[in-house]
């Protein structure tokens, strides 16, 4: 099918705004191509601050989220989950957290802010008793409750 | 014929994965992003991206279906780590696959891990680079790695006592001979010594990926650094070793323009060696040219360089091995090569990647140049000229 010839209508309106662009393109576009590396480079600083706030952020609090330490804790850990009167042996006690099994490395807090969020949303009904047994780094044995005491 | 002429004009296009050139980002960032991004699809790390469970924002627990939500992560991973291995939108290719990684993150507390964190970054960080900029947000990216591990070391107790050290070792990777070196000295005397190491390493590094003179330096120390601790442990730490030693390459002053090759026209190792380099040089990133009758700078006679190649690298001359292994380092199909032979599966009763991993750092390393060089000239040694026929020609073709 060929283009209608019409002389009125929206194609001369149309013509008229693509001609119009194109004369500003060679003014505007530099313009427009400076703004859009600025505005690149104004994400990636900003990025590299969020994560320098939280190497800063980690020194007062006991987590470690985005502030590379990596595998800087050993936990060795075990939970036992009291659920309706009986007790999750420890391969169900792992997978209801999706933790993994045989040690964890990074700070015991992830482990206690994984279980506390679960038990806070997810498992709220289930009414959990949750006992934690660590050691940090082979120091000595500690034990973390939900509810707390 | 046909089948062997596609090949050819497919390994010689921009669609083939193994070229790193003529894209919007430079060829060792892009490069980087690449291996990366195989390291990732080699690991099936899709399979893994989670379904939202425990997210660090809560708005993503009411996404709609978690089924449809992981779906949508994992089809976005594949199709942008595909389109980025085939030079397709490679900015906005690491920007989908670096978002991929994040939200799948952001979705998920017990996905968090600091290795996928990391290549998270990696290809943001690619993604936001200007065509044609110097990557120094890559650079910062890679700096700000260490400075938070190298300063959450320092601020700890057990490391600065040696004691996670101790444990880590000692009582998790159950090293004997580090254990009978230990009880040679008082207390946690060792464990001490190598935890105070390794922050000193980390925060060296910090500065030494942020001052330009010194990068060729924390290039080699942070290869060198990864490879010692993949060794001691046998561990790669997920993707972190591969993602760390792709990051160099930020640091690298990738060559603009084709660099020159020399060789002697007479030497039949030097033409075998040609042959072997041209057939796998896919960006075309070297021009061949006949030592004889070539001008040389720098006053080297003509005989003195007989049998040994030089490559020219603006005002860099490299000679005899140093040329060969400048060849293979500048050549992104090295490390496609390099990356599938790390990643290459072993088997439980011989973990050999820590000694591929050290046989290919002493291969590569500064300090293998006098061997190397002895070994290049033992095989050039041995070079018989080329029949008269083609020595009476010795025209300084570049080829």
């Amino acid at each position: 099918m060929s283009r209608p010839k019409t002389r009125g209508g929206s194609l001369p309106l149309f013509k008229l705004f693509w001609t119009s662009l194109k004369s500003h393109a060679s003014t505007v576009f530099p313009l427009g191509k400076i703004r859009f590396n600025l505005v690149r480079d104004l994400i990636g600083v900003a990025f590299l601050l969020f994560q320098f706030s939280m190497v800063v952020y980690a020194r007062f609090v006991p987590s470690r989220y985005f502030c590379w330490a990596p595998n800087d804790y050993m936990v060795d850990y075990n939970l036992q989950v009291l659920l309706d009167g009986h007790v999750l042996n420890a391969r169900e006690s792992f997978r209801r957290y999706r933790l993994p099994e045989g040690g964890y490395q990074a700070p015991v807090q992830h482990i206690i802010d994984i279980v506390r969020q679960y038990e806070q949303t997810y498992g709220k009904n289930d009414h959990a008793r949750i006992v934690m047994r660590y050691r940090v780094n082979g120091r000595e044995e500690k034990e973390w409750h939900w509810p707390a005491d | 014929m046909a089948l062997a002429s596609g090949l050819n004009l497919f390994t010689k296009s921009f669609l083939n994965p193994l070229r790193c050139a003529g894209q919007d980002l430079a060829p060792n960032v892009l490069l980087m992003a690449k291996l990366v991004a195989l390291c990732l699809l080699l690991k099936g790390f899709w399979f893994k991206l989670p379904e939202p469970f425990l997210p660090f924002l809560s708005i993503l627990d009411h996404v709609g279906s978690p089924a449809l939500f992981q779906g949508a992560l994992q089809i976005a991973f594949v199709a942008s780590a595909v389109s980025l291995l085939f030079n397709w939108r490679v900015q906005v290719s690491c920007l989908v696959l670096g978002s991929t990684i994040l939200l799948g993150i952001l979705s998920s507390r017990p996905f968090y891990e600091n290795n996928t964190l990391f290549c998270a970054c990696l290809l943001l960080m690619a993604a936001l680079q200007r065509p044609g900029g110097k990557p120094w947000l890559l650079r910062w990216q890679v700096a700000t790695v260490y400075f938070g591990a190298g300063l959450n070391k320092l601020a700890d107790v057990d490391w600065r006592s040696g004691q996670f050290f101790q444990n880590w070792v000692v009582g998790l990777h159950h090293q004997a001979l580090y254990t009978k070196i230990a009880t040679w000295l008082p207390g946690l005397l060792l464990s001490q010594i190598m935890s105070w190491a390794t922050i000193l390493i980390e925060l060296s590094l910090f500065i030494g990926f942020l001052a330009p003179r010194f990068y060729g330096l924390a290039i080699w120390g942070n290869i060198t650094f990864q490879t010692a601790l993949l060794f001691s442990t046998g561990k790669t730490f997920g993707k972190f070793y591969y993602a760390m030693l792709a990051s160099s390459l930020v640091f690298v002053d990738w060559p603009k323009n084709d660099l020159t090759v020399l060789y002697d026209g007479d030497c039949d190792f030097c033409a075998k060696l040609r042959r072997f380099f041209k057939r796998f040089d896919l960006e075309g990133g070297f021009r061949w040219a006949r030592l004889q009758g070539t001008q040389t700078d720098g006053g080297a006679s003509e005989d003195s360089l007989r049998g040994r190649l030089r490559l020219l690298n603006g005002r860099s001359v490299y000679v005899g091995f140093e040329a060969v292994k400048m060849l293979l380092l500048y050549n992104p199909l090295t490390y496609f090569l390099l990356l599938l032979m790390l990643m290459a599966p072993q088997p439980s009763f011989f973990a050999y990647r820590r000694w591929v991993a050290v046989t290919l750092l002493a291969l590569f390393s500064p300090l293998f140049g006098p061997l190397g060089d002895a070994l290049y000239d033992r095989a050039t040694g041995n070079r018989h000229c080329l029949p008269r026929r083609q020595r009476q020609n010795p025209t300084p073709a570049v080829i």
